[in-house]
């Protein structure tokens, strides 16, 4: 004969649900209070079913909050967009105009080399065959063009340069100082 | 149906477990095993809320409708007409079959 105190110790074993146990332990003792003898209480509960009822709703609640989670996570995300909204729509214009503008400079560079060669090359050709001081003119026209090609290319590689170096600082001296503090 | 016969029950003011069960009693025969997930599944969802009063040298835990569990009431009585007609339709069906 399974008493109180056995039936509640398999069901905390075979569960580890301490709800559950504390739930049939106040069923157990109200039904007792009501008349009813603790071995007539037990016998009529199917411990096997109660484990089985467990374990399925136990899944399907933390199924249920997992979703909620999941959705209570894009809720937060919609609405850190439309509070964002004033401050990143501007943002990603200035960075779509930016990335034009790089674009643009690019485009400039190679049409100003391309330029530069050409006048360069016709200087060459003017000097020879027809005027010289026309000749003069085309070729420094063309060779001040690269000449402001090489510059712009010497400036962006010094731009990135100066990003690594800002880059190095930064990694090197400030989480150095972090890691003093936190020693 | 079970969470809106339970949520009923709690309606009608606070309760615990044995008493829920011979509550529903008049309704539909509830065994323990099949009323403790409905009440987890209603602590779960916010419908109720539980607290814990001494009774006879223990602790009692009684469950309480939240407002949440009271809205789902309300919906599930707006929504009464629909259900009712497709009991309708069945039963008029069983009838109207040979």
């Amino acid at each position: 004969m399974t008493t109180k105190k056995e039936f509640l110790i398999r069901l905390l074993d075979e569960t580890g649900d301490t709800h559950l146990v504390a739930y049939y332990d106040e069923l157990i003792s109200d039904r007792v209070e009501a008349g009813e003898s603790e071995s007539d209480v037990i016998k009529t509960l199917d411990i096997k079913r109660v484990v089985r009822n467990s374990e399925f709703e136990t899944a399907r609640i933390d199924l249920e909050t997992e979703t909620r989670d999941k959705r209570g996570g894009r809720g937060w995300v919609v609405l850190l967009m439309l509070f964002s909204a004033p401050v990143t729509i501007p943002l990603a214009f200035a960075l779509l105009i930016t990335l034009i503008s790089l674009f643009a400079v690019a485009i400039g560079m190679v049409g100003g080399a391309a330029g530069g060669l050409v006048m360069g090359g016709l200087g060459i050709v003017e000097m020879i065959r027809i005027s010289e001081p026309i000749g003069l003119i085309l070729l420094s026209s063309g060779l001040y063009l690269i000449g402001l090609v090489i510059i712009a290319v010497l400036g962006v590689w010094i731009g990135r340069l100066l990003i690594r170096l800002y880059g190095w600082i930064v990694v090197n001296f400030f989480r150095i100082g972090k890691n003093r503090r936190n020693a | 149906m079970l969470d809106m016969c339970v949520l009923a029950v709690l309606n009608r003011g606070d309760s615990y477990g044995w008493q829920v069960i011979k509550d529903l009693g008049d309704v539909m025969e509830v065994s323990e095993s099949t009323l403790y997930p409905v009440l987890r599944r209603l602590e779960a969802g916010n419908s109720v809320r539980t607290y814990e009063e001494p009774h006879n040298g223990r602790l009692r835990k009684y469950f309480h409708i939240t407002n949440i569990g009271k809205q789902r009431l309300r919906d599930f009585q707006s929504e009464y007409g629909a259900i009712e007609k497709i009991y309708r339709f069945i039963l008029d069906s069983i009838r109207e079959g040979k």
